[in-house]
This record gives structure tokens, sequence and C-alpha cells, in this order.
């Protein structure tokens, strides 16, 4: 039994520890806004945030997350990234989605106004096969430009 | 009768009746039962701004009803850019129809006269006076109320909805990540399947040795056959189990031609001709005052959703219900039914949402691999779920194909002969009731896929809008070593690249500007106003030699009969790593009526990123014992990092029919980037994909008077 601190609560787990966490979240905490993708760590479907940092579930032992805080799509608190994909109908089919606001998130938590080549090396490794591409930059864009605006107003 | 109804689709002589498209329900929502599914392509935010617009209703009180063998009507696949032209005219005339029938249902019941009955805002009203909803007309309407196409459709200058930029319906879960496809659900009781296949492309099981095999969680080890597949209480362990299992088989290598000369090889396997237009362009060559001749080749290339593909299936009581990302619920059902020797009404097909598919890939196969699953393990729901390796190796491909064309210029500069043959493998192997469609099924009868035969799909965009003088267009069929079926535009992203590539060598052959030259070969206004336009947003400059400046042009209408798009592209060479970087597209279309603008962008700016992708780096490469395609390294797609600026324009023609365009912008795009290319370089590239290596290759072959022309 491992204890993990998920999105602000303690929830206790029976899979076996080498486990890839991708499994866990999707069927014994039913999770499941962390989509699967290739499950070898290379398309950036399932990105969360340990310790702020993003990291891929699938990839990922659910033994060596015990004692980290961890974030999924369902938790995440900078709704504003959300909030601009929505403004900017950066979605087709979606299922890339959630692991690229993520990784968005993760990029923003440590460059909070981040210039378009630095949001396109930050998704270098996440995979959109619709090719929303454009729109899912600028609303990474307008989301830190308009998240770093409020924050300085305040 | 107005335009619209004079269109009358067909699916409405199938499906005639109101009830079958649209219910109202005792809250005034109105469900609707379209048969087309959600690819990523928005079609049911489209469809219900059709229903809403007709039935004057607020967007929010439609429904869309999930697709299902149960409830709705059986429009085949969701393919071809035909949903909206076929599905979104039939919901259209029967909300009309459901509107008139409620003004007249209100009439009735207030003893009123019918000019004074109005519906706005999902009530209904007697000049200003409100009378009520919609549903407590419900006992007033004629329950079997056909559609007979006679009720007009509003008039383009009342749209309210139609024509507006409106948020995707699908877009508030799909953020916050909920449960929004097939993938995510979670069923009581449910267990996991994972399937046997060989670990390089076309091998069969020669044995398999379970002897003293342990697999945890283990709940049955079916095999039929040579199809093997295991059942797991849960995920993980069928995934563990699956790997113990494929270390104890032993497998019979297929062997491949060599991909370095693919081509050639296919060339010598053609079996039938399709004359597509028949001419005679031998003696007119003849006369021509310049002639030239190419030969283009496009690869074999997978349609790589961004997840491998997913089904459950439930056996219970004698019948089967199966979860599915297919295309085509219908055929698929006919398909099963027919593999499993069940009755078609034994089966319930659901559709959910997959990732984007763009064709023919693995979901209809992982159906069939979790119903034979679900048989064995009655009562609980099997889910099986692909690997990434065995979706980019048992996906059926696009087939390789190689475009011959032939012309010549007469004295005045126009081309006066054309002379185009194609080469291709078919482009529909779908399933759709002949029972030897799916993988499962000649794993487990030890049967070959029969060849499906030349089809549409093949020549579709072979033949061009421009005058060409005496044009003959033949397309050959080879039967080829790989599974191939439906990739998004099928042969039309081949044969528009040489079209619009030959068209461009032409132009500078007569020492005309490409874009001028195009203008002179075409009269449909409408073709000539999206290249018009496109040039002038690119700020075009004529020319009749590579100009440096790195623009290209190509046209397209898909399949001649639906959307119009010119495209222009931007772009450098890096003259070190032979690299192209493209820097801009701008995209042209006219769809006729556009229903939601965002929408409709979304989908040509998705087509345009998916046609670079496939003319810069996409390649399915084997070795000759198939080895080759296991990861994402093995089959590179275009990535964040050499995104360009995509600048999108539409031509709204809000009195005129709706042009089908979820594939339109995606022919056009290779030939723009060759075009570009030589533009900006003088290099000819005319095999796909233009990658570095193909790039400095070429250089080394050129001709003496090639050379001069290159700028590096």
């Amino acid at each position: 039994m491992l204890e993990l601190h998920i999105n602000g609560q303690t929830k206790r787990v029976q899979a076996e520890a080498e486990t890839p966490f991708i499994y866990v979240l999707r069927n014994e905490l039913g999770l499941v806004g962390t989509k699967q993708g290739c499950s070898l760590g290379q398309c950036g479907a399932c990105t969360i945030l340990v310790d702020g940092k993003a990291l891929r579930a699938c990839e990922t032992a659910t033994e060596t997350l015990s004692g980290k805080s961890i974030v999924t799509i369902e938790g995440l608190k900078e709704t504003f990234l959300q909030d601009a994909f929505i403004a900017e109908q950066a979605a087709q089919c979606g299922y890339c989605i959630s692991g690229i606001i993520m990784t968005a998130a993760a990029l923003l938590r440590t460059n909070p106004k981040p210039g378009k080549q630095e949001i396109k090396t930050a998704l270098k490794d996440n995979l959109c096969r619709c090719g929303t591409h454009n729109r899912i930059l600028k609303a990474i864009e307008k989301a830190s430009q308009t998240h770093s605006e409020s924050v300085r107003h305040v | 009768m107005s335009d619209l109804a004079k269109h009358f689709p067909p699916i409405l002589t199938k499906y005639p009746l109101v009830k079958s498209w649209l219910k109202i329900n005792p809250d005034n929502t109105v469900s609707v039962f379209p048969g087309k599914v959600e690819l990523g392509q928005g079609i049911r935010t489209a469809l219900a701004q059709i229903v809403a617009e007709e039935l004057e209703l607020p967007l929010q009180q439609i429904c869309i009803s999930e697709v299902t063998t149960q409830d709705s009507p059986d429009e085949g696949y969701t393919a071809g850019s035909a949903s909206l032209e076929q599905s979104g005219l039939a919901l259209r005339l029967a909300a009309a129809q459901l509107r008139e029938s409620l003004r007249r249902a209100a009439a009735l019941r207030y003893e009123t006269p019918l000019e004074l009955i109005d519906l706005k805002d999902g009530k209904v009203w007697q000049n200003e006076t409100f009378l009520c909803g919609y549903a407590e007309l419900k006992d007033w309407l004629e329950p079997d109320e056909t559609i007979s196409g006679q009720i007009a459709p509003k008039s383009p200058n009342t749209h309210k909805l139609i024509g507006q930029a409106t948020q995707r319906l699908d877009i508030l879960a799909k953020v916050k990540g909920e449960a929004s496809f097939l993938h995510d659900i979670r069923l009581p009781e449910m267990v996991h399947g994972r399937i046997l296949r060989p670990t390089v492309y076309g091998a069969k099981l020669k044995s398999l040795d379970i002897t003293g095999l342990e697999l945890t969680g283990l709940i049955r080890l079916e095999r039929q056959g040579n199809f093997v597949g295991l059942v797991c209480q849960e995920e993980y362990q069928a995934v563990k189990a699956l790997e113990k299992l494929t270390q104890r088989a032993t497998w019979e290598t297929f062997e491949l031609p060599h991909f370095a000369n693919i081509h050639n090889h296919l060339r010598a396997l053609v079996t039938e001709d399709v004359v597509v237009k028949e001419g005679n362009p031998e003696a007119t060559l003849e006369r021509s005052e310049k002639r030239l001749e190419a030969s283009y080749t496009t690869p074999y290339q997978a349609h790589t959703s961004v997840a491998p593909s997913c089904a459950i299936a439930l056996f219970k009581d004698e019948h089967l219900t199966v979860w599915t990302h297919s295309q085509g619920i219908y055929p698929l059902r006919r398909e099963l039914a027919k593999l499993l020797n069940r009755p078609e009404d034994s089966l319930t097909l659901i559709h959910k949402e997959g990732p984007g598919c763009y064709g023919h890939n693995g979901a209809d196969d992982v159906a069939a691999d979790a119903a034979l699953l679900a048989l064995a393990v009655p009562g609980k729901p099997v889910r099986v779920l692909w690997s990434l390796e065995q979706e980019l190796q048992h996906e059926p491909y696009s087939p390789a194909m190689m475009l011959d064309i032939k012309a010549g210029l007469a004295a005045n500069g126009k081309v006066n002969v054309w002379d185009f043959t194609g080469l291709t493998d078919t482009h529909v192997g779908r399933p759709g009731g002949t029972g030897d469609r799916l993988r499962a099924g000649w794993e487990r009868s030890g049967t070959q896929l029969k060849w499906p035969g030349p089809s549409e799909g093949g020549y579709r965009n072979a033949e061009t809008l421009y005058n060409l003088g005496e044009a003959k267009v033949t397309t050959k069929f080879y039967q080829g070593p790989l599974r191939v079926s439906a990739l998004r535009t099928l042969g039309a992203f081949a044969n528009t690249f040489a079209n619009e590539s030959f068209m461009d060598e032409l132009a500078y052959l007569a020492g005309s500007d490409p874009v001028a030259f195009r203008l002179e070969h075409l009269d449909d206004r409408r073709a000539r106003a999206v290249i018009e336009i496109a040039a002038q947003k690119a700020n075009w400059q004529a020319h009749a030699s590579p100009s440096g400046q790195g623009l290209g042009i190509a046209f397209a209408r898909y399949k001649n009969v639906k959307a119009y798009v010119a495209q222009i592209v931007k772009l450098t060479l890096n003259s070190e790593t032979a690299e192209i970087q493209i820097e801009k597209v701008i995209t042209v279309c006219d769809a006729g009526q556009i229903i939601n603008p965002d929408g409709l962008k979304n989908q040509l700016e998705g087509g345009t990123v998916q046609g670079i992708s496939r003319t810069l780096y996409e390649e399915v490469h084997f070795d000759w014992d198939g080895d080759g395609m296991h990861d994402w390294d093995a089959y590179r797609v275009i990535g964040f990092e050499t995104i360009p600026e995509i600048e999108t324009f539409l031509i709204d023609q809000p009195a005129l029919p709706i042009l089908g365009a979820g594939e339109a912008s995606m022919p056009p795009m290779a030939a723009a980037i060759a075009n570009a290319l030589y533009d900006a370089t003088g290099i000819r590239m005319r095999d796909l994909p233009i990658t570095p290596e193909r790039i400095k290759k070429r250089l080394e072959t050129l001709s003496e008077t090639e050379l001069e022309k290159v700028i590096l």
C-alpha cells in the first residue's frame, strides 16, 4: 500500500510499487483527465506535475512518487490556462490537450512570460496530430500575458 | 422549390421521417440524431448550429445524441468531407419541416391564423404574445411527419447562428480533462485485454509454447488459429502478461521489398488500368512547341493517431455491445456480424470519440479484437488497447504512389496537351460486411486480406480544373505488399502534388509567372478568385524564373467538386543542413456557405499542418524483414518547434450550397512547398518526403543546365 499526495489530497493505492503511474491514475484513482498516449514517454499526452515539474506518468513508477506533490489536470490551479484554450478554440480531437496544458503550466511556473520560441521549445516533446499547434501556442502566449498582467495589478 | 430542396439528400429517402432525426424533449430541448460521428472535426457543433438556426432555438437547447446502431440513422462512414453537405442538409430540411409543423400545430391549438404564429428564442408567439414552449405542442404534432423537402430552409440573410464563429460544444470537457474519449470509459467489472501480434511487419505466428507460463491476473488466454488474445483483471497485468507471452512466440518472417527502391518494385506489380479521362495526347505532343515530362513519387504513409486504438465489448444475454471510435458504426456492425457469424441485430455498436484518426486506422480492427475476447469472457466488459507499436505496424497505410506526367506547350505558351499516368494501390480497404477486412479475422482463419481492387480514391484529383488541351488521365493500380486503406484525402494528396508541381515546371518552361500561368488555364471564377486573393495576400511579385523569395503557390478544388483552396508557402532552405524552414502559409478557401467560420479555419489549419508533415517528414519504412516501425522515433511527424505561421482567409458564400472542406487544405500543400523550394533555390524536388538527405542527393544528380539555375 502506497500513500500519495495528489491534487491536495492523500490517497492510498493498492497497485504494486513498479506499476507505471498512468495505470494507477486512470484505473485505480479514476482520474482519466491524464490521457494515455504512446506509453513510451514520447508523446506527452500523460504529462502531470510532480513537485511543480512536468513528468510523464507512463514512464514513472508509482513508488517514486511517494512523498511528492502530484497535480493532474483535474487539480490544476492555473485555470486561466484552460480559459485561454477555450478562448482560442485550441482543440480539434483534443486528446493531446490535457498533457499540453500541464506542460504549459510547468513552463509558466518557472518562466511566467515566455516568448513564442520558448513555448515552442517547452512543447517539443508534446505531439499534436490534428495540427492545432498555432492555436495552442497562441492560447499559452495569451494566458501568460493576461495572467502576468493580472498578477501585477494585484 | 428552393435551391437547397432541389439537392434532396438521398439519405432522406431512407430515413424520411422527422422523428428519425429530431425529437422535442419535455424540457423544451431538442435531441438531434445524426449518423455522422465526431472525429475532432467539430461536426457536432456545426450540426447543432444548423438545427438551432432552423428551429429558432438557442444553441444551448440542442442535445446532439451519441451515434449508435440503436438510435441513429445509418449514414455509412464519416469520411470524404461529406458530413456538412449531406448530413447537414438532411438535418436542415428536417428542422425546417419541424419548424413549420410546430407553427401549424400552434395555429390549430390556439385557433389562430398560421401567418400570425412565430417561433423565436425557442418559444411560440402570436404576434408579440407568448403562447407556449415547443414541448407543449407535442400532442398536436403529426407523430410520423415526413420530411418533404418542400419547406424552404431559412433565408441566409435571416441567419443568426449560421455563419457565426461558434465555440465547440466539446471543448470545455476536453480542457478540463473529463472523460471525453472511449479510452476513458471505465465500466463496472471491466477487464483488460491485449492481443499477441508480431513486432515486425507481416510476420505470422509459427509457434507459441505456454508450458509453465504463469501470468498474474489472467482470466482467459484465447487462441483461435493465429489470433491470440489474453484477458486480465487489471490493465497493467495484461501489459506484463503480453510481454511474457510475446517472449514465448516465434514468428515466420514476411519478406518485404527493399524500401530504398520501393517505387520501382511497385511499378512491376500493376494489374489494372482505369482511364479517368479519354484522350489522344501522342499526336499533339509531337506537334507541341515545347515538351516536358516528369515523374513524382510519394511514400507509404501512416495515420499515426496521437494514441493507439481502443475498443470495449460486452457479451451478455446473447447480445454483443461494442464501444468503438470507428468512422462507421453500421458498416463495422455488418463486418462484425459476418466475421462472428451472428445476426446483425444481436450486435449494438456505440460510437465514442477517439484520438483524431484522419481515416481508416486501427479503430475497426481493435473492435474485432475486443469482440472476440468478449465472446470468450461473457458477462464482463473487455477493454482492448493496442500498443503504439501495434498501431504503427498494423494500421492500414496510405499507399505509395507514382505520378508520371508529359505535357506540351503551344506556340502561344499555353498547355495544348497533357498526359497523366498515376500508379497506386487501392485507397479503400474499409470493413463493410464481407467479413474479411479485419485483422483478427484473417489471423483466425489463416486467410489473406483479399485485394479490394481499384476505386475512386486512387484517381481523386488526378484530373484538374485547368484547360489543358488534349488531356488524358490514366490511373494504374498495383497490388502492393502492404495493407492499405483511406488516409485523409486518399490519392488527392499525391495526385495534386504531381499536377501542381508540374504546372509550376510548365510555367517556367513557358517563361510565365506561376500565378499568371495558372489563371491563363482556368475559367472557373471561384477557382480564379482563391488564387488571386492568395497572391494578393502574399504580395506575390510576378516572376518567370526562381526569384529567391521562396514563395510557392498551389491550388486544388478537393475532388473537383468540393471546397476550393489556394495556398502560398514562404520558406527558406538552410544551405548548411539542407533543412527547410517554412516561415508562413497563406490559405484561401471558398467552401460555399460557411456554418462555423472558426471551425472551418481550425480544420483548414489542421490540414495545412498535416500536409506540411506529410511533405517534409512522414514515410513508412521497413527493412526486408519488416523491422522498423516501433515508436515515434521511427515515424517522424511535425512538432511544435518547426510550426510556421499560418494565415487562413475564408470567402463566405451564404447563398450557395455548402462545400465539404474537412480535407481541402491538404492536397495543395506538398506542391506549394516544392514550388516554394524551387523559387528559393532552383532545386526541383519530385519525391516526398522532401528531407535534407533527399535535397543533398538531388543536388549531386543535377544536370549542368539545372545546376546553373541553383541559387544557394
